[in-house]
């Protein structure tokens, strides 16, 4: 009966978590309330609440955690096709961009609430999304690298990524592939070589 | 002289507030305490910070933030290369972020003070990095002009990270430190100076 209503309510955690990030995507982030969510997810506001005792501010760290997911499952789908590191560096780092640009629920939240995504990309939470997105993908780096220059090499790019994401560069645009291809020609894949080749 | 004098006030009463709450937390310091750590009625409190307790957790983080950042540039301003000024500055950066309790606190109690305000300072932080280490790029010999200030900015950003947030790296370990520094960071200005 336990495992039944653990089950329950993640099945609801996650029917509230997809309606919150449609209710963001349609009327934006201000403009979402907590029974609009219940409502759009088909649950009481009880049966929400035991999902999410803290509220809408719970519910929009779930939908962050969310959107760190799906931007991680775009990254793996155009990283796996990748031929060589550089075109896997190109490929990944111009996916995370596009993401994110055209992500509606991410540009809400970090027009009109940026501190509920910063607050995962600083400090300790910043060193968990290092951590998930160099695991994520080691395997791909590790066809062409050993598995733990894999690993650093995945933290290092993922650090470039979010700085330029994060505090943008005039000079920079991760929107367009040659900005992307000299960054990755004359920053990323230097640390990378640098560093797998110290034995 | 007068904006000086100013000037020396707000920091007694920024230096009050960062006791106060290390002494009793983010919630529960209020004006009244920061007037008794600090030596000044609330009358001056709120003539310097007219939003009061807001306005001072937010003042308090830029005025920390800032002071982390001069204490650290004057550590290791002495340093003779970028290598060096480098790994000393992630070194002693992750040391002092450990000891700067009231940060902690902070972040700990309410996150949400500490977020804007780094959001609000990160493109000045940026610039306030890369001026410093300007000059140890051009001592290292990659040359001068907006080649050379591209490569600062981007060791900015990265020291930035690192400082925040070390992922995988130990910043404790000053071996480390230095692979860190020359296989990433230096690696990655001589790339672009070829």
């Amino acid at each position: 009966v336990i495992a039944e209503t653990v089950e329950l309510s993640g099945a609801n955690r996650e029917r509230v978590v997809a309606a919150a990030i449609d209710c963001i995507a349609a009327r934006g982030l201000r403009r979402t309330t907590v029974e609009e969510i219940a409502a759009a997810a088909g649950v009481s506001r009880a049966t929400l609440y035991r999902s999410f005792p803290g509220g809408r501010e719970t519910i929009l760290g779930a939908v962050v955690d969310a959107e760190i997911a799906g931007l991680l499952g775009s990254l793996e789908a155009v990283v796996a096709g990748a031929a060589d590191l550089r075109a896997t560096l190109v490929a990944g780092i111009a996916e995370a961009a596009r993401f994110v640009a055209t992500d509606p629920v991410i540009e809400q939240l970090l027009f009109e609430d940026p501190a509920v995504v910063l607050t995962h990309l600083e400090f300790e939470e910043m060193d968990r999304t290092l951590a998930t997105a160099s695991g994520l993908l080691q395997p791909y780096l590790a066809r062409h690298l050993d598995a733990e220059a894999a690993l650093r090499a995945g933290e290092w790019a993922t650090r470039v990524v979010l700085s330029f994401l994060l505090v943008p560069d005039d000079e920079v645009d991760l929107l367009d592939r040659a900005d992307v291809e000299q960054l990755v020609d004359e920053r990323v894949l230097p640390g990378i070589v640098a560093l797998s080749s110290d034995r | 002289v007068i904006e000086s004098k100013r000037e020396a006030v707000r920091e007694r009463i920024l230096e009050g507030t960062s006791r106060a709450i290390c002494a009793a937390g983010v919630r529960r310091t209020s004006v009244e305490d920061v007037a008794l750590e600090s030596g000044c009625s609330r009358a001056t409190i709120y003539r310097h910070f007219p939003g009061g307790r807001d306005e001072l957790l937010d003042a308090l983080v830029a005025f920390e933030h800032r002071r982390f950042f001069v204490q650290l540039g004057a550590a290791v301003a002495d340093a003779e290369t970028l290598e060096e000024v480098m790994v000393r500055g992630l070194l002693e950066a992750h040391r002092a972020l450990g000891e700067l309790e009231v940060l902690q606190i902070v972040l700990r109690e309410q996150p949400e003070v500490l977020e804007p305000s780094l959001m609000r300072t990160s493109q000045s932080t940026l610039d306030l990095v890369a001026d410093f280490l300007a000059p140890f790029l051009a001592k290292d010999g990659i040359d001068e002009g907006p080649g050379a200030r591209r490569s600062a900015r981007f060791l900015a950003r990265m020291v930035l990270s690192y400082i925040s947030s070390p992922g995988r790296w130990d910043l404790t370990d000053p071996e480390e430190v230095r692979r860190l520094v020359e296989c990433e960071l230096m690696a990655s200005v001589r790339g672009a100076a070829r």
